[in-house]
């Protein structure tokens, strides 16, 4: 603002103009505030208070972490997240108790595994003991069941889709069997109690479970 | 000899160097005593400020950032105490602070001519903020930018209230008389 529009703007409104007279009188006498000297003894004393330590950071406050609600929700949605893991590797991978420990599980037994030795299939079950003897007869196989059977199970004989059965009660079984067209051919033998496998055999060669 | 710098002196303290922290005091001494006697007006109460204000300083030295000017520091420590301290004396007394200057006389007060006891009064009318930029700036003679870093707010918010502070004072009844003499 030019001094000319200032002096009209001044004349115009006498009232604003008195308030800068004002206000610049207030600002002068700030400006000119006097300074007061320091009281004596002011610097002593203030040497005299200091504590003798020389001063140091003061010691950080650990904190609790697991005090803070946000922290144990954390913790808490973490630990249902590993649960939950858990269960799913439990039941995909199968990551839980040895299958040779059924007790207290709903687990179905694996069958005892096995294979016949120059030709003599031995077999040591709970349910039943003693051995299968196999032998090449021609176009057929011809076995020999020598066993004892403490409870009643089946026994099934399969070679691709041929499937013999052949059921033990209790007592001691001794008899010949034929497998037709099997002479050449694997034939897995699968001892079921109860409608569950519970061994599983091949009279030729190894089973690799 | 060129004069040490608060900086090389705040390292000095921190070692156990006490004068030092000495050095550190006379140098700020009078400024603060200022601030702290325009801030509460009597004399005695400004002692005590200033004392307590050089003592916490030195109590918490060691959690002072470097990165801030000292002085800055100092300066909060002072306006703090004394807000402080004026809010006890006036819970203490049961009087409001226009209360309280009212009631106390220009010459009571700094022993001053009446004018100054005046302007003084007046300034003891501000609220604790508007009284805060008014020593800083004018007492103790900061820059807006030293004022933001000391009260911790904007620049800009620093001036708009130094500009209300003026303006209150320019209002005041207690320096009416004057400022028409003027």
């Amino acid at each position: 603002m030019s001094e000319d529009r200032l002096d009209e703007s001044q004349a115009t409104h006498p009232e604003s103009a008195e308030d800068r007279r004002r206000l610049r009188a207030v600002e002068d006498a700030l400006a000119n505030l006097p300074q007061h000297e320091v009281p004596p003894g002011l610097l002593a004393d203030v040497m005299a208070a200091l504590p003798q330590a020389a001063p140091t950071a003061a010691r950080p406050v650990r904190k609790r972490l697991w005090r803070e609600p946000r922290w144990q929700l954390t913790a808490l949605a973490a630990g249902l997240g590993a649960l939950a893991v858990g269960l799913v590797l439990d039941q995909q991978v199968g990551v839980g108790p040895p299958t040779e420990d059924l007790s207290g599980t709903l687990m179905a037994t694996r069958p005892a595994t096995g294979q016949a030795g120059d030709g003599v299939l031995r077999l040591s079950l709970e349910a039943l003991q003693g051995s299968i003897t196999s032998e090449n007869a021609g176009e057929s196989m011809q076995l020999q069941l020598d066993l004892e059977v403490d409870e009643e199970v089946e026994l099934v004989f399969s070679q691709g889709s041929e499937v013999t059965r052949r059921t033990l009660t209790p007592g001691s079984v001794q008899e010949s069997l034929t497998l037709p067209g099997a002479a050449e051919a694997s034939v897995r033998v699968t001892v079921v109690k109860a409608g569950a496998p519970i061994g599983e055999y091949l009279l030729d060669r190894e089973v690799s479970w | 000899m060129s004069e040490e710098s608060d900086e090389a002196l705040v390292r000095r303290c921190r070692t156990g160097d006490r004068g030092a922290f000495e050095t550190l005091v006379v140098r700020y001494q009078r400024p603060v005593f200022n601030a702290a006697l325009r801030m509460l007006r009597h004399g005695e109460d400004a002692r005590d400020v200033a004392q307590a204000t050089f003592l916490k300083a030195y109590e918490h030295l060691g959690d002072f950032d470097p990165q801030y000017r000292f002085f800055s520091w100092l300066y909060r420590i002072a306006i703090n105490e004394s807000i402080n301290h004026g809010k006890r004396r006036r819970s203490h007394e049961g009087l409001s602070g226009e209360e309280r200057d009212s009631a106390a006389g220009p010459e009571q007060a700094l022993g001053q001519d009446q004018f100054d006891g005046a302007l003084q009064a007046a300034i003891m009318g501000l609220s604790d903020d508007y009284r805060a930029v008014i020593v800083l700036h004018h007492v103790v003679g900061c820059s807006y930018e030293d004022m933001a870093a000391i009260l911790d707010i904007p620049a800009k918010t620093v001036k708009s209230r130094l500009f209300s502070a003026r303006q209150r004072l320019k209002d005041s009844p207690l320096l009416a008389a004057w400022l028409e003499q003027t």
